[in-house]
C-alpha cells in the first residue's frame, strides 16, 4: 500500500491520542497518589542540571512549599493544559498555536518544580517539556518535520542508554544485574525475604549469568533503536520493544517509567510522507 | 537527508534543531552536569558490584501483595525518606558547583536560601505518617507507631545468600 502525505487528518489524530495519553496517565498519577497536592512537598533536592539552578533563582519551588493553595493552583494548571489546547483547536489552529505557548510555560515551571521535590527523575518528564514545541506548529509540514524530530529523540532517549552501558562499563560486568537488583530492591528483600517476589529477585541475585543476560538483553533491546535513525521500516517493531521495556521494567526493577509513553508516539505516524507544497494542507 | 530537508524549508526550524543537536551531543560528550532539557539517559550504567552493605529504613508495612502492584506509593514514601535522609547534599551542590557554575559564566554566586533547605525531624514524621496513611490505609492502629520511626537508614548486610539486618548497628 503506497503511503499518503501527512496531512491536517493526521495531525488531528496525533493531537487526540497525545490528549488521551495524558489523561489516561494522569488517572494513573493520581490512582497512585502523585499529584502535587497530594505529594504535599515539604522540602526539595537541588539536582546537577544548569538550566535548574537559573529556574531557582525564581524561589517558585520556595514558595510551593507547605502551600496548598500554591499546589493546587500548579495541578490545575499543568493536568488543564491538553484538554484547553484540545477544545481550542477544534476551532482555531492559531489561538491553539497560542495554548501551547502558553503550555510550554506552564509545563516547565511545573515539570522543574516538581521534580525538586521527592518524586521521580526529570528525564522522564522530558516529553511534557518538548511537546508544547510541536504543538505550536500550524502547518502541517512543520508538524511533520518537528514530529520526526520528536521521534529522533525517542530514539536517542534509547539508543543513548545502551551507549552509556558500554561507555560506562556496566555491560563488561558479569555480577551487574546482582547488584543493580540488590540495590534496587534492598527495602522489598528485607520487609518481606518469603514472598514470591522476593524468592525470584534473590534467585536472579544468585544467578549471575542470568541476571547478566537480562541485562545485555536490555543494552541489545537499546541498542536496537540505532537503527531507527536509518530507517522507518522497523517503527512498528520499535513500539513493541519499547513495551516490553517498559512492562519488563515495572515487572523486574518496580519501576513505573510510563511517563515516557508520549515520546514514542511519532512512530505511529512516522510512516505517512512528507506534505507537498509549500506546506498548506493538501487535502 | 532530515536536516536538508528542514534546512529548504524553513532556515528558522533548522536552526533550532541545529541548536538542540549541538547542546545534546555536548551534554553527552561532557557526561557529566545536564542542562534541562538535555539529559543524560545512563541510569545503571556505570558498574554496579553487590556490596557488603545497603540502607534499610525499619517501616511498618503492610503485606507485600498489597504493595507488589503499587511501586509508585512504595517510592513515594521511601523516596522521600531517601531524599530527606540526602537533604544535606544540597549544602555541597551549592558549595561546590553552583558557585564555579556562576562564575564561569561571569554571574556573582546567588545566595544559598535559593539552593539550600533543612527540614526538622519532626516535620518529616508528620510527613511520612501522612503518606503511609494515604497509601497503606488500615494498616497499622495508628500513625503513632511512626513517631519512632527514626529518621536514618540501618545497615542491611548481603551475606552472598540474603540480606539480613545489622544487628549491630543501633536502632
Amino acid at each position: 500500500m503506497l503511503a499518503k502525505p501527512f496531512s491536517s487528518h493526521g495531525r488531528k489524530q496525533f493531537t487526540n491520542y497525545y490528549v488521551l495519553l495524558f489523561y489516561c496517565l494522569a488517572l494513573y498519577k493520581w490512582l497512585n497518589g502523585i499529584f502535587l497536592y497530594q505529594i504535599g512537598p515539604q522540602f526539595f533536592n537541588t539536582r546537577f542540571d544548569g538550566t535548574t539552578w537559573l529556574f531557582m533563582l525564581t524561589d517558585v519551588h520556595l514558595w510551593l512549599l507547605d502551600n496548598k493553595a500554591g499546589w493546587f493552583i500548579f495541578d490545575g494548571l499543568f493536568y488543564s493544559m491538553p484538554l484547553l489546547y484540545w477544545l481550542v483547536y477544534q476551532k482555531s489552529m492559531k489561538w491553539a498555536s497560542l495554548v501551547a505557548v502558553l503550555m510550554l510555560i506552564v509545563n516547565w515551571i511545573y515539570v522543574q518544580c516538581y521534580t525538586l521535590f521527592p518524586t521521580n527523575s526529570i528525564e522522564a518528564h522530558v516529553g511534557w517539556l518538548l511537546y508544547p514545541f510541536l504543538l505550536m506548529a500550524i502547518k502541517p509540514k512543520s508538524f511533520y518535520f518537528l514530529m520526526h524530530a520528536m521521534r529522533y529523540v525517542f530514539l536517542f532517549f534509547f539508543a543513548s542508554a545502551a551507549i552509556w552501558k558500554l561507555r560506562q562499563g556496566g555491560i563488561f560486568n558479569p555480577e551487574q544485574m546482582s547488584g543493580i537488583l540488590l540495590m534496587q530492591h534492598a527495602q522489598f528483600l528485607v520487609d518481606a525475604p518469603d514472598y514470591w517476589y522476593s524468592k525470584m529477585i534473590y534467585w536472579l541475585i544468585k544467578h549471575p549469568p542470568i541476571g547478566y543476560v537480562l541485562y545485555a538483553g536490555a543494552t541489545v533491546l537499546e541498542l536496537f533503536f540505532l537503527v531507527g535513525f536509518f530507517t522507518k521500516k522497523y517503527d512498528k517493531f520499535l513500539i513493541a520493544l519499547f513495551i516490553i521495556f517498559l512492562i519488563t521494567d515495572y515487572l523486574v526493577m518496580r519501576i513505573p517509567y510510563f511517563e515516557v509513553l508520549p515520546l514514542a508516539l511519532p512512530l505511529l505516524w512516522s510512516r505517512y510522507l512528507e506534505p507537498k507544497g509549500n506546506g498548506e494542507d493538501v487535502e | 537527508m532530515f536536516l536538508k530537508k528542514v534546512y529548504r524549508y524553513n532556515k528558522l526550524l533548522f536552526g533550532g534543531m541545529l541548536f538542540f543537536i549541538l547542546m545534546q551531543l555536548f551534554v553527552f560528550y561532557k557526561g557529566g552536569m545536564v542542562f534541562s532539557p538535555w539529559y543524560n539517559y545512563g541510569m545503571f550504567s556505570e558498574k554496579i558490584k553487590p556490596q557488603k552493605r545497603y540502607d534499610w529504613y525499619n517501616v511498618i508495612a503492610p503485606s507485600p501483595t498489597r504493595r507488589i502492584l503499587s511501586p509508585q506509593k512504595d517510592d513515594k514514601i521511601f523516596v522521600t525518606l531517601d531524599k530527606f535522609v540526602k537533604l544535606p547534599m544540597n549544602d555541597s551542590l551549592y558549595n561546590h558547583d553552583v558557585g564555579r557554575l556562576f562564575e564561569q559564566a561571569m554571574l556573582s554566586k546567588p545566595s544559598a536560601h535559593h539552593y539550600i533547605y533543612h527540614l526538622d525531624v519532626a516535620a518529616i514524621k508528620t510527613l511520612f505518617a501522612k503518606y503511609s496513611n494515604k497509601a497503606w490505609p488500615n494498616n497499622i492502629d495508628s500513625v503513632d507507631h511512626y513517631t519512632y520511626l527514626r529518621i536514618a537508614p540501618t545497615s542491611v548486610i548481603w551475606n552472598n545468600e540474603a540480606l539480613i539486618i545489622d544487628t549491630t548497628s543501633s536502632f
